[in-house]
């Protein structure tokens, strides 16, 4: 099998983190495609550098969050479509609460910063913290550090929107 | 709500997931024209550096033929110090950008290099503009000289300083003043015109390195 042929069967076999990223980094609907397209692009431009020392998921990831973190918008005035969170949203008469605290988490998230986000990401793919440590560039306990107050931003954050 | 609900949900959502990028589909994707910010740079860099290829070396080639010798050692040095001070730092700044896009570095490490090029982008972009004025301005002061007179030092002297020694420093400080106010208006306008292209997303980068030096 050629190259390509080889990183579009590993592509094909990840787009889950792809789409992970791109969830909780796309702002607007347009953003989605764009990111999803980029991410795959990029990791075609990079995937020389691939030596299948590290997993390829853990590549994925890095070149996924880097691209996504770096992402080159031009400021335009458009509303921000949460369409990422309101895909899981179903039309009921009456508000599911594990619903709506989905939603709430989500929303929270979408407000943390785009480092925070990563490491979110990273953590609830289990990454352990020296692998996401390493991801970003920081020391585990610089990860630890930075997940307990993650943890309780989102929690605040969660809180102050669900309806009381 | 807690993260490890989230996490059930997410993946919950993947499972269910079933309109995934097909191979043709991802094909076409890693074909497509990338619109990171540091294809936009070498983009940009590329234009810069043909555009100095196609203004310089037909006048350098004209400069040989049919210019009087001042103006023709103006010019010469003018394309020389412009293909020295530009080609190899634009050459440098676009060899860079190949090798950030080949890199899968941890995002503090990227975060740096893609503030670096950008910083040298704009450094280089002022340089450029700063140093056209003054070279824009002699050469419109010497092409202005009357074409009836012989293109010489003294022509040129004679054309702006025809009074008395004090008058002339008047001129000369006239023509200094306006250089000045040229310069400034380049600097404004270029400051302008770099902060509208990268001033934003050089101050998110910035904030996320610090972010992650912190603690």
């Amino acid at each position: 099998m050629d190259r390509e042929g080889e990183f579009i069967k590993l592509l094909q076999q990840h787009q889950g983190i792809i789409y992970k990223v791109c969830r909780v980094y796309s702002k607007q609907a347009e953003d989605w495609d764009d990111m999803y397209q980029e991410i795959a692009l990029q990791a075609w431009k990079s995937f020389s550098t691939f030596r299948g020392e590290a997993r390829f998921s853990t590549w994925l990831y890095r070149v996924a969050l880097n691209t996504a973190i770096t992402q080159f918008r031009r400021s335009k005035k458009t509303a921000v479509i949460p369409e990422a969170t309101e895909q899981l949203t179903t039309p009921a008469s009456e508000p599911d609460p594990k619903e709506e605290k989905l939603q709430a988490m989500y929303r929270a998230i979408a407000e943390l910063s785009e480092v925070d986000k990563a490491i979110v990401l990273l953590f609830l793919d289990d990454y352990p913290y020296e692998d996401i440590g390493q991801m970003i560039g920081i020391t585990p306990n610089h990860v630890a550090v930075k997940m307990s107050r993650i943890k309780s931003k989102l929690q605040s954050l969660t809180q102050q929107s669900l309806p009381k | 709500m807690e993260l490890e609900e989230l996490k059930q949900q997410m993946n919950r959502e993947l499972e269910s997931k079933s309109d995934w990028a097909a191979t043709v589909e991802l094909k076409e994707m890693i074909h497509r024209r990338s619109g990171s910010v540091v294809q936009k740079i070498r983009r940009s860099l590329w234009i810069e550096l043909m555009i100095l290829i196609f203004i310089n070396v037909p006048l350098a080639f004209d400069t040989g033929i049919r210019y009087p010798k001042l103006l023709q050692l103006y010019l010469v040095w003018f394309i020389f110090l412009l293909f020295i001070a530009t080609f190899p730092v634009l050459g440098y700044l676009i060899s860079k950008t190949y090798w950030f896009e080949k890199q899968s570095s941890n995002i503090r490490e990227n975060l740096s290099r893609i503030h670096f090029l950008i910083h040298r982008y704009c450094q280089i972009n002022m340089l450029l503009a700063m140093l056209s004025a003054p070279i824009g301005y002699c050469l419109g002061l010497l092409l202005a000289v009357p074409p009836s007179e012989p293109f010489s030092w003294q022509s040129l002297k004679n054309f702006l300083f025809t009074s008395s020694e004090a008058e002339n420093w008047i001129s000369l400080l006239i023509l200094l003043g306006i250089l000045l106010f040229f310069e400034l208006v380049i600097y404004f306008l270029m400051r302008w015109y770099l902060r509208v292209l990268f001033g934003k997303y050089l101050v998110k980068i910035k904030q996320l390195i610090s972010e992650l030096e912190a603690d």
